[in-house]
């Protein structure tokens, strides 16, 4: 940016930054004698002007202290020593230092004849209100959510953790836009190692902007090319707060109201919060419920495929009838209405997501009929064929997480394809080429399919089922916290 | 690995053309469901089978596609014949329009002549094709051929597959016959030292009710046991001794037991449950086998007016249960050992209990079976009865 040997006055600098309309540049004059020269600077819009003609303007100006002196050096004494109604402010001598001062929406008064600056924190910009999260909702629980501006976010989770020991490092990601990142995490408590790690990674992103969560998944997790999510995303603070105390690293990018946690296994990917403030059998219950469903969203269409092409002695006698006559006049095989109809699907879903809220429902009743009835009544595709996809398609919204929910559609429609190419044993070898690359995914050391895959440890408390919380005593084996112990 | 991984899905795209790697695939809608099947041997000389293959017609909109198609139905009848079972089968393709498809075949009818030739012969191929399932259920048609069976069922409007799915559902409310899979069916032949039995049906005629219609009206019937000599049909066994049959098979749900009262009126019991034991016992190198039968039975029915639910008459009428049911197993017993015929198999007990002794005997069980020492207990409870237990007109429950 700035030449190392430029000198700090109001002069330089406007060469250096006066090229935008917003950054504002005043001269003020103080002293006894009204000689000594002050050059503000500012950007308007991300500082809040009350604070800077209340608390520094005016005592600059009106308060006696200032007023009765002639020199600069006793100025920039009185300031340094607290006569501004500031509680703090930072003395820079450097231009570089400066300028991303004012960048990152301080106030900053300098003083040219001794080539000193100061900046004052009169942040105050625009912000969204903490409201209701609008993907992550549960019944049972707070109900607040992250927004874009990292100091709130962050004292949302000190309002949570309040041990000294919850550590919020500070890092800067993206050559061009300058995001600020930071990293939480307890102090020992946290597996030292897995913030080394973290850090390291964090510190090796060389992005122009870190505007989207991508950017710093892509760059975080081991393998790179899979479909499945590896870092675990959320708007809910109490949510990110019960994985930072379970052992693990979260980060919060400024401008973004999710929060990353990593490492990310698959089974907090089937974890709902609500899991954890219901009936421990009710939510057992429901947790296997999203076990089933989630296979039978996988496999449901290959197995239709598979059993109504290759293995028609699957099927009972009565439903194989029933099917055959449904299908009758149908001209495509199964397959081809199924993975056709599956298609259809994602058009409906995606094309849903673009269309404003109102042209969206009547889209939808669109679609449905279009699909549901019509395509049926040409004999473009049989009524199972529908049933089938809209219960896979149902199925697949019970899932909590978007991410992974993306990764078990894309996945759907290989285990189809190889059904459709050899039946069943096709689908049996799309699910061990499936079950194969989830084993390969392992990030900071910690296997994807842990605790299954794990031999060291036997925690199934929280798995398939969720165990009453007097049997969840320990942490996560796989986490290698300093400390092991939830409750002693 | 990644290597691996990616030659196996190309492997698998690149090879889903390719008519060598179909692995069989076949649409749904060109497959025929057989449901039933009947095999029969040709009734004009020659040694052909003939093979009627019967598929559910669901819309039932068309009509029999055997030639002389006749009102709707819901039954799609296919008959063929051929030197074999398979050839005869595979001749069914000929006509058909879709894929004939054995997978859903749940019943097999075998002809009265075609048992009597050499059962084996017809069944191997039904044995041997991994289209067709192992728990198939085999009956043989008693007094007919399977063929004749079929067509009087379709004419009646009723699918044969239904009607004999509903009729061994309630084979236990009488317990005189049973449900008898492909897989039992090898092992019993298999078993040389068994006479192998297989469930019948036969069609009876009855009085039509109904003026408009023809006179009498054909219905299907379990019947008893087609019992087996070596690979050739014996001789059927029906009611009673079918039923004494099952006791010994431990095979009695159900059924129903009529004695009398002290004064001679008729009284009718339930049998709600009954377990069957057969002990053999070796003391000094003779063998005799004790067949203990214990039931239970509830009261459903009484003629008379006399309360019976004292002790001494319940003793009297569980004396007069117990030898009716000695009586139906000494009487299947003794056609049993007259012919030579351990279709229980007893052989079979022997050989778990004493093993040792079994190696010594069995190349002459078929000697030692009809002298052996059989004999039968039978031990029984009258349990309760029903809603009512004093008959009406008892004179229980007047108020003077």
């Amino acid at each position: 940016m700035a030449d190392q040997s430029m000198e700090l006055n109001s002069e330089n600098l406007r060469s250096l930054i006066d090229h935008s309309s917003d950054i504002t540049f005043k001269d003020i004059y103080i002293g006894l004698e009204k000689n000594i020269k002050v050059t503000l600077v500012f950007i308007e819009g991300l500082i809040q002007k009350e604070y800077l003609s209340n608390f520094i303007l005016k005592p600059l100006l009106e308060s006696p202290n200032f007023c009765s002196v002639e020199k600069e050096a006793i100025i920039l004494d009185l300031i340094e020593s607290g006569s501004l109604y500031f509680p703090s402010q930072k003395k820079f001598k450097d231009i570089d230092s400066v300028t991303s001062e004012i960048f990152n929406g301080n106030a900053v008064l300098i003083f040219d004849k001794s080539h000193t600056a100061f900046s004052f924190s009169v942040q105050g910009f625009e912000s969204r209100n903490v409201t209701e999260p609008s993907g992550e909702n549960v019944i049972k629980g707070s109900k607040d959510s992250f927004v874009e501006t990292l100091s709130t976010n962050i004292s949302t989770i000190r309002r949570r953790i309040r041990t000294v020991d919850l550590i919020a490092e500070e890092f800067i990601v993206g050559k061009q836009t300058r995001t600020p990142l930071n990293i939480i995490y307890i102090r020992n408590l946290t597996n030292k190692d897995l913030v080394d790690e973290v850090r390291k990674k964090i510190q090796s992103i060389d992005v122009d902007g870190a505007l989207t969560t991508s950017i710093i998944e892509e760059h975080i997790r081991s393998n790179k090319y899979s479909p499945f999510p590896q870092l675990l995303y959320t708007e809910r603070p109490d949510k990110f707060c019960s994985n930072i105390i379970e052992g693990r690293v979260g980060m919060l990018i400024d401008g973004l109201p999710v929060a990353l946690i990593s490492p990310a296994t698959f089974l907090q990917f089937m974890q709902a919060p609500e899991d954890y403030s219901q009936n421990f059998i009710y939510s057992s219950a429901i947790r296997l419920l999203r076990f089933t469903l989630t296979f039978i969203t996988l496999y449901l269409p290959g197995f239709y495929v598979a059993v109504t092409s290759f293995h028609q002695e699957m099927i009972p006698t009565q439903l194989a009838l029933s099917i055959q006559v449904s299908k009758e006049g149908v001209p495509f095989p199964s397959f081809m209405e199924t993975l056709g109809l599956l298609i259809a699907f994602e058009i409906l879903v995606e094309s849903g997501i673009r269309l404003p809220k109102t042209i969206s429902q009547a889209f939808s009743i669109v679609g449905a009929v279009v699909v549901g009835q019509a395509a049926v009544e040409a004999k473009l595709v049989s009524p199972a064929v529908v049933v089938i996809v809209a219960a896979t398609a149902i199925s697949s919204y019970v899932m909590p997480n978007q991410d992974f929910s993306n990764a078990i559609r894309l996945w759907r429609f290989i285990l189809t394809i190889f059904s459709s190419i050899a039946g069943l044993f096709g689908m049996s070898i799309g699910g061990l080429l499936l079950l194969y690359h989830l084993c390969t995914i392992d990030n900071f050391g910690i296997s994807y399919l842990s605790p299954f895959v794990s031999s060291n440890t036997m925690q199934y408390q929280d798995t398939l089922i969720r165990m009453p919380m007097f049997f969840m005593k320990k942490r996560p084996v796989d986490l290698k916290t300093t400390n092991k112990k939830r409750q002693s | 690995m990644k290597k691996v991984y990616f030659l196996i899905i190309l492997s698998v795209f690149f090879t889903g053309g390719c008519r060598a790697f179909d692995f069989g695939r076949a649409e749904i809608n060109k497959i025929l469901f057989i449901n039933a099947i009947g095999i029969d041997k040709a009734n004009d000389g020659s040694d052909d089978i003939v093979v009627t293959a019967v598929s559910k017609n669901i819309e039932a909109t068309t009509g029999e596609r055997d030639g002389s198609s006749e009102s709707k139905t819901n039954a799609n009848i296919f008959t063929s014949r051929g030197m074999t079972t398979f050839e005869a089968a595979r001749n069914l393709s000929a006509y058909s329009d879709k894929k004939v498809f054995y997978g859903h075949v749940e019943y097999i009818l075998i002809g009265e002549s075609a048992a009597k030739d050499n059962i084996l012969e017809y069944l191997d191929f039904f044995f041997r094709i991994f289209a067709a399932r192992l728990n198939t259920k085999v009956l043989i048609v008693k007094d007919g051929s399977s063929h004749d069976i079929i067509k009087n069922m379709a004419d009646e409007d009723i699918f044969i597959g239904d009607l004999l799915k509903s009729l061994l559902d309630e084979k236990k409310e009488l317990s005189i016959s049973d449900e008898i899979q492909i897989i039992q069916i090898m092992n019993m032949f298999d078993n040389i030292y068994m006479s192998p039995y297989i469930p019948c049906i036969e069609m009876k005629s009855y009085e039509n009710d109904n003026p408009n219609e023809k006179k009498s009206k054909d219905r299907l019937q379990l019947a008893g046991f087609a019992l087996f000599k070596e690979e050739k049909m014996f001789e059927y066994i029906t009611d009673k001794m079918a039923r004494g049959f099952n006791w010994i098979r431990g095979k009695v749900d159900s059924g129903v037991i009529v004695v009398k009262d002290p004064s001679g009126e008729s009284i009718s019991l339930k049998i709600i449950d009954a377990r069957t034991k057969i002990i053999p016992k070796l003391s000094k190198g003779n063998l005799d086998v004790t067949i203990e039968v214990y039931f239970f039975t509830n009261v459903s029915d009484i003629k008379g007016t006399k309360d019976i639910f004292k002790k001494e008459t319940l003793d009297y009428l569980e004396e007069q249960q117990e030898n009716i049911i000695k009586k139906e197993i000494m009487e299947i017993l003794s056609f049993a050992q007259k012919n030579n015929m351990d279709f229980f198999p007893i052989s079979d007990e022997v050989y778990h209990k004493y093993p040792v002794f079994w190696e010594g005997i069995k190349d002459s069980w078929s000697e030692v079976f009809p002298k052996l020492k059989i004999s039968v207990e039978a031990e029984s409870v009258i349990n309760r009865t029903y809603d009512i237990k004093e008959p009406i007109k008892s004179g229980y429950g007047v108020k003077e």
